[in-house]
């Protein structure tokens, strides 16, 4: 033994030999151990496949507010539109999940809204979504991802001006995406022109459209009215995406005259002893007072009809989400505590061109009146959404319950005091 | 017995064989680390993700250049050289790659797959001979044409050439 530990030379080599061992397995483990952690830190495309969908939504939506604006233009329906533009993204949904499903997608369209106005000088299409989107391969979690798409035409109120005996100006703008539409072309523009005489959108030449930059053109089309009472409505279509978008002017034209969306229970000028549904410019208000009698011991029930609709209304739009039956009333006798005058109103449109009978607008609803007079209203808003189509009447039946007599007032010479509030009229250019 | 005749011998001769053990430690521990430090498949994974990073380009750029749109819409025969012609700028010579597009066909329940295209540029056997590959996907909805609001899955499968 001390004669080892005399021999210390050769020992040492050995001792720095197995501290230089420890040194180098030490780093050496360690590097093993950042080789293993970043194999568990290693790629995972999670990025490139969310923002691949998102980008592949993005389109979906474009095709979605395409297929919607092209069942609005024909249906003037934004509920119908809105169904049309969710199926394209319920497919889109089931074909990614699918597509995504061996990394375990799930994924969800949280909220949608398809939106339209048309019928105002700026004028757009727009929707917008989200969506959720979790990859379980990867643990990723919670993903929302919006996306939205709006086309915007907007006409210039000051611009619109009458140039010659049949010529009219306007400059007119569309955006898509805040981007200026710079390849429109007169083939994907319709213009119109209210015909006040017919109640209806005629269709005008276009004589020349120049692109102005930014997304404005300039525009004339002919158009034989009267430069004070002048309606002009564009059509566009996008040229990229199909997308429809619409603009309406309106000068000098008083809404209320072209408004079938409103009906007033009123007499006619050609017909004093007439009674009719009529939109506000046929009301006559040269009578007193007129009233619409009901009684039990004379009729069952009592209808009162519009003339026939000029063109598709659609009702349960926008503003208006309801049908609006306005009543004032004056029951004979006056009803006694508990024992009001009952009498239930329906209101329905008949088209004979569709061959339908009776499409009920307002089911029965019933009206209990207590006083001397009133004001009645009812508001429904689960069964009347749709079209009334052009030709169309609009019938109003009143039927009554009890034993009383309906003293209906209808107008006198200065106000209205019944109407129906079918919504706001919206005019389709294709019938 | 065999102790003592080491510790026997002369100064030197202890010295040797303890230099000796010491170059067997020193050699012994180099060999251990550098087995610990190359993980013999790193190469691979490395290859891979390069491979991965390189296919999710390729869609994207084929993707936002409207190269797939134009390939889904176009009537004529030459959609799938110009799709070849468009991949071949993006990648390297050395890498293979399979393109295929499938379409999405929705009968309102579940989605099924038809292939509706596939372009490469070598023969199926010779692919599936290749080592290593890297497959990436995307899905891809048509905006304009007859095809319009179809959704198509594409799979790009690339491979080094070895």
């Amino acid at each position: 033994m001390r004669r080892i530990l005399r021999n210390n030379g050769g020992q040492i080599i050995l001792a720095l030999a197995i501290v230089m061992s420890i040194v180098i397995l030490s780093v050496a483990f360690s590097i093993y151990q950042m080789n293993a952690g970043r194999q568990l830190l290693k790629y995972e495309p999670v990025k490139e496949i969310v923002l691949a969908a998102t980008s592949d939504f993005d389109r979906t939506l474009t095709v979605a507010l395409r297929d919607a604006s092209l069942e609005f233009d024909e249906t003037y329906d934004e509920n119908n539109a809105s169904i049309k533009g969710e199926s394209v993204l319920q497919k889109w949904m089931r074909s990614a999940v699918m597509a995504f499903s061996h990394l375990g997608a799930k994924m969800e369209i949280v909220e949608r809204k398809f939106k339209f106005s048309w019928n105002t000088p700026i004028g757009f299409s727009f929707t917008y979504a989200d969506f959720s989107m979790d990859l379980e391969a990867y643990g990723f979690r919670g993903w929302i991802g919006r996306s939205d798409k709006v086309v915007v035409l907007r006409i210039f109120n000051g611009t619109v001006r009458k140039t010659g005996d049949n010529s009219v100006t306007l400059i007119f703008s569309i955006i898509d995406d805040g981007k200026p539409v710079p390849n429109l072309i007169p083939g994907l523009l319709n213009v119109y022109v209210w015909n006040r005489n017919q109640s209806k959108w005629d269709p005008a030449e276009i004589v020349n459209m120049k692109y102005l930059g930014g997304g404005n053109y300039s525009l004339a089309f002919s158009s034989t009215v009267n430069e004070y009472e002048l309606g002009v409505k564009l059509r566009a279509v996008t040229p990229k995406d199909g997308i429809i978008v619409s603009a309406c002017y309106i000068r000098g034209i008083n809404s209320n005259e072209v408004d079938w969306g409103t009906l007033y229970l009123s007499v006619g000028e050609e017909d004093p002893n007439q009674e009719y549904l009529l939109p506000y410019s046929l009301v006559s208000f040269k009578t007193r007072q007129a009233t619409w009698v009901i009684s039990k011991q004379k009729h069952t029930y009592r209808e009162i009809a519009s003339p026939p609709i000029p063109e598709n209304i659609c009702i349960d739009m926008r503003d208006t989400q309801y049908v609006n039956i306005t009543i004032y009333v004056q029951p004979s006798p006056v009803p006694k505590p508990g024992k009001p005058a009952i009498f239930n109103v329906t209101l329905f449109f008949y088209n004979s061109s569709s061959g339908r009978n009776e499409s009920i607008i307002f089911k029965p609803e019933q009206f209990k009146i207590t006083e001397k007079q009133g004001t009645y209203t009812a508001n429904v808003s689960d069964h009347c959404r749709g079209i009334i189509p052009s030709g169309s009447i609009v019938y109003m039946r009143v039927t009554v319950i009890s034993e009383h007599t309906l003293h209906i007032i209808l107008n006198d010479n200065e106000r209205l005091y019944s109407y129906v509030e079918l919504g706001k009229a919206y005019y389709t250019t294709n019938g | 017995m065999c102790v003592k005749r080491i510790l026997g011998v002369d100064k030197g001769q202890v010295r040797m064989f303890e230099a000796v053990i010491a170059a067997i430690i020193i050699f012994s521990v180099f060999s251990a680390s550098i087995f610990l430090m190359y993980p013999s498949r790193i190469g691979i994974l490395h290859e891979k993700e390069d491979l991965d990073r390189l296919g999710y380009n390729i869609l994207h750029s084929l993707i936002e250049t409207d190269a797939i749109e134009y390939v889904l819409t176009e009537s004529g025969g030459n959609a799938d050289s110009r799709l070849k012609m468009l991949i071949e700028e993006i990648i390297s010579p050395s890498i293979y790659y399979n393109l295929t597009i499938f379409k999405c066909e929705d009968n309102g329940v579940v989605v099924t797959l038809r292939s509706n295209f596939s372009v490469s540029n070598i023969s199926p056997d010779e692919f599936s001979r290749l080592p290593e590959k890297s497959s990436t996907m995307a899905i891809y909805t048509s905006r304009s044409g007859e095809n319009g609001g179809e959704t198509y899955y594409i799979i790009l499968v690339l491979a080094k050439g070895r």
